[in-house]
């Protein structure tokens, strides 16, 4: 064996070892979560957010305006569409997922990204000619009908 | 009123047609008298004598003038903005308010009800008024039970409308019209 050939086997090894070396590095940086968030953020472009069920405990004026959760519903998708539009209420997608017609008292399931725009939309329900009074928002059904009692 | 009021959780009410500070069920109620001012004459006729303890004196001024003048008026507490005289508050006229520390009051029910132009006639001035550390107050404006709305809704529309912070928004309805009543010393 040569001493070139020689040479070009060490050049070769190094070469071999050092990509090694970078690869591992690589795995150990972007083992951590954020950076691996942050580059698929940078590469992918931001994740599409998760829809969050909300649930929202209401009161509604007049007392007894609204008989069904049918009614509710439609008045509010109404309320909503007449401030936002279209594309706002398929975002906030709302439901009336209870109601106590005797107390005028009500949940309602939508979209926890758009909290504030359904809120703002409430306004809108005192040209319609009822009124609805938020109590509180809730992660679950249970907690929300807490807040209502 | 007062009634619906406290269930919407106000704490101090300030309504037309009271002559005094009462309290009626745990609810500070004040009194709130409104001029519209169409000249500075009228306004000094009217304004004489008006000013009583817990009482509110809100101005709303038909004419430029008449909105210079009550600008630095001590006895006009807020000066309303309403879809009528909204021209009248241009840049000059936030200028004088700022420099007499003068707050300007809306009615949530007339950028609520009005129509997508006035609103957005109103969205442009209280941007404008807002960037030049004025004291926005709104009011609500409600003369029937249905149009009195929960401060969270308020907030939230406002926010929406002028691209604000909910804290920022909030303040509107809660700091600013608190520093105006404590100003009467009541």
């Amino acid at each position: 064996m040569s001493e070139v050939e020689v040479y070009q086997a060490l050049t070769l090894l190094s070469l071999v070892l050092s990509t090694v070396a970078i690869i591992l590095v690589a795995i150990i940086l972007l083992g951590s979560r954020g950076l691996l968030r942050h580059l698929r953020k940078s590469l992918l472009g931001k994740k599409a957010v998760k829809y969050r069920k909300r649930y929202l405990a209401v009161l509604y004026y007049p007392p007894g305006f609204f008989k069904t959760p049918g009614e509710l519903e439609a008045a509010l998708k109404e309320c909503v569409r007449q401030s936002l539009g279209l594309i706002y209420l398929s975002g906030i997608d709302p439901r009336v997922v209870f109601i106590n017609p005797k107390e005028s008292r009500a949940i309602i399931r939508f979209n926890g990204e758009f909290k504030t725009e359904l809120l703002a939309s409430l306004a809108g329900a005192s040209r319609l000619g009822f009124k609805i009074i938020p109590i509180g928002v809730a992660g679950s059904f249970k907690s929300a009908r807490k807040k209502l009692s | 009123m007062v009634k619906e009021g406290k269930r919407l959780g106000y704490r101090i009410i300030a309504a037309e047609g009271l002559n005094e500070a009462t309290v009626i069920e745990g609810v500070k109620m004040l009194g709130k008298i409104v001029f519209e001012l169409s000249g500075i004459e009228e306004a000094r006729r009217l304004l004489a004598g008006s000013k009583k303890s817990g009482v509110l004196v809100s101005a709303v001024p038909l004419t430029v003038e008449t909105a210079r003048w009550i600008a630095h008026d001590r006895r006009v507490d807020t000066i309303v903005m309403t879809s009528r005289n909204i021209s009248i508050f241009d840049k000059k006229q936030a200028s004088v308010m700022k420099y007499y520390g003068k707050p300007l009051e809306v009615t949530f029910t007339e950028i609520s009800k009005s129509g997508e132009e006035i609103v957005g006639q109103f969205a442009r001035k209280l941007r404008l008024i807002l960037g030049k550390n004025i004291p926005v107050i709104v009011s609500s404006g409600a003369r029937e039970i249905v149009e009195y709305q929960h401060p969270m809704v308020v907030s939230s529309f406002l926010a929406k409308l002028l691209g604000l912070d909910l804290k920022t928004a909030m303040s509107l309805i809660s700091l600013n019209p608190y520093k105006v009543v404590s100003k009467l010393g009541v």
